[in-house]
């Protein structure tokens, strides 16, 4: 009998590979597109402990705890959450790890969600991680599942990389039995202290660790030999083979049937990528003398492979080698489908795919003429909006060229002109206040440009209280302002220390973001961002004050569960009022202000409220030097 | 596994529109009635920055044989079914072809550089016969006041799914989508959906 | 002369520093606002026509055309302008006391078209702490606070637009030249607005050589003396060399050859030294302590001069031939140089005046 399959995301497959696993302790830091691994889990299983830690250097603490306590374990989060918790994870695939413990990693291939592109793989090869790369849906639940297995039989913290394509895209999955088990919590540290099992757990003595962490990697080098995740199809002596891994497999196997060359290509998909599985590499490269790598973000099976076929020379022979070293496939970016087409036809010097060019150009002929490129700016009623709109303003009338560090969240469109272009620098989560901290030090080169950084709240407990602490400490010049939204916004209002909340929805202790910048010494205040004249007046006199300055800007995100469908104010337009291109105002309000909320509507010569999208913030009203947008009270 | 045969094999639906106006959703709700009834189901989604107002696009694969790329290579959609007009013309742009068919809300949602009066949003008529042009049929409607009719401009999806399921190139029936409602939703959910469901299939049905 | 917009005010005077800050730009719209003795551009704004650019005194004004239809005669090529009467002038008996520069005429000129309601409130120069500000006056003690020279540039004008809501019906204005020019031509209503009143009904300018970057020069004093305690500032006329500053207990000298490095780059191309377009015009009287030189330039200037001899609220006498020799020789030799330096900047090209081809008519919502 057929088993049934449901349509699962990625990322629901994983979660589902955990709990048939029997995964008891799960931590992670939300970002896209890794949110939805904890969020699923901290709804659907209760009897797993789920937890949004901090930062993602702390939850895979939390995670890592679990495991050394004898508990099947997963720490989540997306790439850049890697390089948080690299510190962390360089000394813990070092000390070895108990029960299964699990790292997904979600990187984002084309930073579709990301303002960086980095590969998770290189930290596998770096620490000595084995590292598991699913190829398909039902692969992202076997593979999660197999990996906690790995993991206890090496007793090393196993890296499963998944990518945004695979996270969120949807495909048939067939379930397995959900593993029930009861397990009592302890931790064991009397037993001799080389004990894996029940002696301390850490990275010294280190030349004794490091000599285990190799025998492990050897150990996994062989398991994964034979792994089933490791496929082969195709002809037995192919032209050409591509070796790919990931969703890249999905990418590979489409161009080969759109350009029908499975007679004469034959795929390698590995889903063990490092340590690679030497050996059946060796016997597949034997079998072609052409090989194309497919693979995103940095070439990394490509040059791995390129370094074991040094050491196997006879084994290995002369080949062409195609991928990204060779051009054949883009350095940088996502793949998809017609990239692999793209390059197969390089290679086998086929035609170009015949495109009805006439539709082609006719089609993007209407592209051009009829599609309005759609930019993407905050939601209607967003306090980003007001805030930067506020703080552009206050910069302009300082007229010292002060500027704006900005910092990783929604608000980061602040760096886009929907945003005013406001922030000027955007790297990591809490750099924008550490960059701040450095530039309010540099006075005595005479720098006199006045510093704001932006922080959202959930950012401000990842990794805004450091900087802040040194701005303070160190006594720097800068202004803080914290853009709190009361949630984590952007990756889906998961919960932070500030709420009282906690992961499930249950009643937690808030931590007051007044109170624990007051208690570093911040001289710190609170405004409504919607109330633009009070903001703008004390962002004013901040900016005019040395030392370090906290602004907090504290009204909740127009999306929130809590806030969604609720309007402070009716908006009206005063008709009569609106003169529209005769006022002279040069339509601050659609033209700048840009609410999607308000329309421009050229035929009447007038601004409109758009009903179904207005949220009704009345910030707008404020703008309207004619006085014309009107609020009344809901 | 297969019960019945699709036109295509695959058969690449793309469901597109704007941020916000429940892509994910329409994309699931179809490709969970589909996976229901025994085919390979790849949908490949964009999501994240683009919720804020962005262009979104679900690419919808069914197969009766495997697993498929999520993402649709280029030219090579048999059916568009958009929620908003301009997007209908954005895909079809990168995924048409002289045969594609398409199902279009001509519910405009204004682009940030409209509203500011910096670009032009093009007329129905521009658009209509754009979207003619382009496709071998084409099946336009006001999905988005019909849905306010119901109560609420989010069931312009279920009626679009409506649409699509008697346009009859993918084996959807209504049946097929009572059931899945009846997983999801209450009871006088299910009865919105169902009439949205039905004010679909009537204005494929009366074109 | 060619009305253009926001973007050429811009790239003709903002972004080239000849800003003199009359502030007539300011506060009419939500983009150019005047803001602690600034002109701030908040947001791009790509109107092709503005206000801001039409009021604005350095963009080439046409004084011949305002002369002509305001003050209803031609435009003369005499440095100091029309005038009806040129006389040296001081406070009358009936004028109130106050911390006057020099003979207390200004103030006692704008007391007195209050007390007889030719001006119901006046536009003056206030300071807070030494920053001038722009204030509006309605009633004698607040005119008093406003009384002595400044020295440092202000956006007086930058208040036109809040007074013509405020319900003042006839303003009085005193300004600097270029504010003067400025106003005459607000009062012109260059963009032919439909609702467009004009409340000005008296304008007093001053004589001026040049005016200082407010932030520029507190700087420099606040690094040699405690600010907080001067009580005023004068620059006596040459050959002194000097700004003479009086601290509470005590008098500081600074050389005016520092001083003038703060001078703003714009006033180097104003060619009017004593405001040609007032009703009357007054400043200092070299050789005459506490006398002034008026110039009388209108019918009702002249008549509110008169009304205020003959009431004590002025006293006059007879100007000198020396003085006004001085007086033409100083104001030609403004105009000879500021004609030299706008030839320089190219402001007498032809194609100055044309509109800007711009960095696109972009706005703020697109990356163009």
């Amino acid at each position: 009998m057929e088993k049934i399959s449901c349509l699962m995301m990625g990322n629901q497959a994983i979660v589902r590979g955990a709990i048939e696993a029997g995964v008891k302790v799960a931590a992670g830091y939300p970002g896209t597109p890794s949110s939805e691994i904890i969020d699923t889990l901290s709804k659907t299983a209760p009897d797993i402990y789920t937890e949004w830690s901090v930062n993602e250097k702390v939850a895979l603490e939390v995670a890592a705890a679990g495991s050394f306590a004898g508990l099947r374990s997963l720490a989540v989060m997306k790439q850049p959450g890697v390089n948080v918790a690299a510190d962390f994870l360089m000394h813990l695939a070092l000390s070895g790890t108990r029960a299964g413990m699990v790292l997904v990693a979600a990187d984002d291939p084309g930073a579709l969600s990301s303002i960086n592109e980095g590969d998770t793989r290189l930290y596998s090869k770096l620490m000595g991680i084995p590292l598991l790369e699913p190829g398909n849906f039902q692969e992202a639940l076997e593979m999660t599942k197999w990996a906690f297995e790995l993991s206890e039989k090496l007793k090393s913290l196993v890296i499963l990389r998944t990518v945004t394509r695979l996270s969120h895209a949807s495909g048939n999955v067939i379930t397995g039995e959900i593993k029930k088990e009861a397990k009592k919590a302890y931790f064991e540290f009397n037993g001799n202290m080389l004990d894996p099992l029940t002696g301390i757990v850490t990275t010294i003595p280190v030349s004794v660790k490091h000599s285990l962490q190799h025998e492990k990697l050897q150990q996994a080098g062989e398991i994964f030999e034979s792994s089933v995740f490791n496929t082969y199809v195709g002809p037995e002596n192919p032209e050409l083979l591509i070796i790919t891994s990931s969703i890249c497999n999905l990418y590979a196997k489409e161009a080969v049937d759109v350009l029908n060359l499975d007679s004469k290509v034959a795929i390698l998909k590995l889903g063990t990528t490092w340590p690679l599985p030497s050996k059946l590499i060796q016997a597949c490269i034997q079998k072609t003398k052409q090989i194309l790598f497919v693979e995103e973000i940095q070439p990394f099976v490509e040059e791995n492979i390129k370094v074991l076929s040094a050491g196997f020379p006879d084994k290995f022979g002369p080949k062409a080698y195609f991928g990204k070293l060779s051009g054949h496939i883009p350095m940088t970016g996502e793949l998809n489908p017609d990239l692999v087409i793209k390059s197969l036809e390089q290679i086998f010097t086929l035609e170009l795919r015949a495109f009805s060019s006439s539709y082609k150009k006719k089609a993007d002929k209407t592209l051009e003429n009829c599609t309005p490129a759609r930019e993407i700016s905050f939601c209607p009623g967003c306090p980003h909006r007001a805030s930067f709109f506020t703080i552009n303003k206050v910069l302009k009338l300082d007229n010292r060229n002060g500027f704006t560090c900005g910092d990783i969240g929604c608000y980061s469109l602040g760096i886009l002109p929907g945003g005013f272009s406001t922030i000027k620098t955007l790297h990591a989560m809490g750099s924008g206040t550490g960059l701040a901290s450095g530039f309010g030090k540099l006075s005595q080169f005479g720098m006199d440009q006045p510093v704001i950084s932006v922080c959202g709240d959930s950012t401000f407990f990842h990794s805004g209280i450091p900087p802040l602490v040194n701005a303070v400490h160190n006594e720097s010049n800068l202004t803080m302002v914290i853009l709190d939204n009361s949630g984590t916004a952007m990756t889906g209002f998961q919960p932070h220390p500030g709420l009282s909340t906690g992961t499930g929805g249950e009643p937690a202790p808030e931590v007051d973001i007044e109170q624990v910048c007051k208690a570093m010494g911040a001289a710190t205040c609170i405004c409504d961002p919607f109330d633009l004249k009070k903001t703008e007046n004390i962002l004013l006199e901040l900016l005019k004050k040395k030392g370090v300055n906290v602004l907090i800007l504290r009204q909740i995100c127009t999306l929130s569960p809590e806030k969604k469908g609720k309007k402070y104010f009716n908006i009206l337009i005063d008709e009569q009022k609106c003169k529209g291109e005769d006022c002279g105002c040069n339509r601050i309000c659609t033209r700048i202000f840009s609410c999607p909320g308000l329309i421009w509507n050229k035929e009447k010569n007038k601004t409109m409220i758009n009903d179904i999208l207005c949220t009704g913030c009345g910030v707008c009203t404020q703008i309207c030097p004619a006085d014309a947008i009107k609020a009344k009270a809901c | 596994m297969i019960s019945k045969k699709l036109k295509h094999d695959p058969y690449n639906l793309i469901i597109t529109g704007v941020g916000g106006q429940g892509n994910v959703m329409s994309s699931r709700i179809i490709g969970n009635m589909l996976s229901s009834s025994g085919f390979y189901v790849t949908i490949g989604e964009t999501f994240g920055a683009s919720q804020r107002g962005g262009s979104v696009m679900s690419h919808v694969r069914v197969s009766s044989k495997n697993v498929l790329s999520p993402q649709i290579p280029l030219g090579m959609a048999h059916m568009v079914v958009s929620l908003e007009p301009v997007e209908a013309i954005r895909v079809l742009s990168s995924y048409g072809n002289p045969d594609v068919k398409v199902i279009c809300n001509t519910q405009p949602t204004h682009p940030i550089g409209v509203i500011s009066g910096r670009l032009d949003y093009p007329s129905q008529e521009k658009i209509e016969k754009s979207l003619k042009d382009l496709s071998s049929r084409t099946w336009l409607f006001n999905a988005t006041n019909i849905a306010m009719g119901i109560g609420d401009p989010i069931f312009a999806n279920i009626i679009m799914a409506g649409a699509l399921s008697a346009a009859k190139e993918l084996p959807l029936d209504k049946n097929n989508f009572k059931t899945s409602m009846e997983t999801q939703f209450s009871a006088d959910k299910i009865k919105q959906n169902l009439m949205a469901f039905d004010h679909g299939i009537n204005m494929v049905n009366s074109q | 002369m060619t009305l253009l917009g926001p973007e050429e005010l811009s790239q003709q005077v903002l972004d080239k520093g000849l800003c003199t800050l009359c502030g007539a730009c300011a506060n009419l719209c939500p983009y150019i606002k005047a803001h602690n003795n600034k002109i701030i551009t908040l947001f791009t704004c790509d109107r092709t026509q503005g206000r801001c650019y039409a009021h604005c005194p350095k963009v080439g004004i046409p004084l011949k055309n305002i002369s002509q239809s305001y003050k209803a005669q031609s435009y003369t090529e005499n440095p100091i302008g029309k005038f009806i009467k040129i006389v040296k002038a001081k406070k009358g008996r009936n004028a109130s006391e106050g911390n006057f520069q020099n003979s207390g005429v200004v103030s006692s000129l704008i007391i007195f078209a209050m007390e007889k309601e030719l001006i119901d409130a006046a536009l003056l120069t206030g300071t807070q702490g030494i920053k001038p500000v722009p204030v509006l006056a309605r009633d004698k003690d607040s005119v008093l606070e406003c009384a002595g020279s400044k020295y440092i540039a202000s956006p007086v004008l930058s208040m036109m637009a809040e007074i013509s809501d405020s319900g003042v019906e006839k303003l009085g204005v005193v300004g600097t030249p270029c504010q003067i020019t400025a106003l005459s031509q607000m009062r012109q209503n260059p963009l032919e607005l439909d609702d467009f009143k004009d409340h000005t009904t008296l304008s007093i300018g001053l004589f001026c050589t040049w005016a200082l970057d407010s932030e520029k020069f507190i700087q420099y004093l606040s690094k040699r003396t405690d600010i907080s305690s001067i009580q005023s500032m004068d620059i006596p006329p040459p050959p002194a060399e000097e700004l003479i500053v009086k601290l509470e207990n005590s008098v500081k000298k600074f050389p005016l050859q520092e001083i003038r490095k703060f001078k703003l780059p714009g006033c180097e191309i104003c060619a009017d030294m004593t405001s040609e377009l007032s009703d009357i015009s007054v400043g200092a009287l070299e050789g005459f302590d506490g006398w002034n030189t008026l110039i009388i330039r209108s019918k009702k200037g002249e008549r509110l001069v008169n009304e205020a001899v003959e009431q004590n609220y002025i006293e006059i006498g007879s100007l000198p031939d020396r003085c006004f020799d001085n007086l033409l020789k100083g104001a030609g030799n403004k105009k000879k140089q500021a004609a030299q330096k706008c030839r320089e900047l190219g402001m007498l090209d032809d194609d100055f005046n044309k509109p800007a081809s711009l960095n696109g008519r972009q706005t703020i919502t697109g990356i163009a």
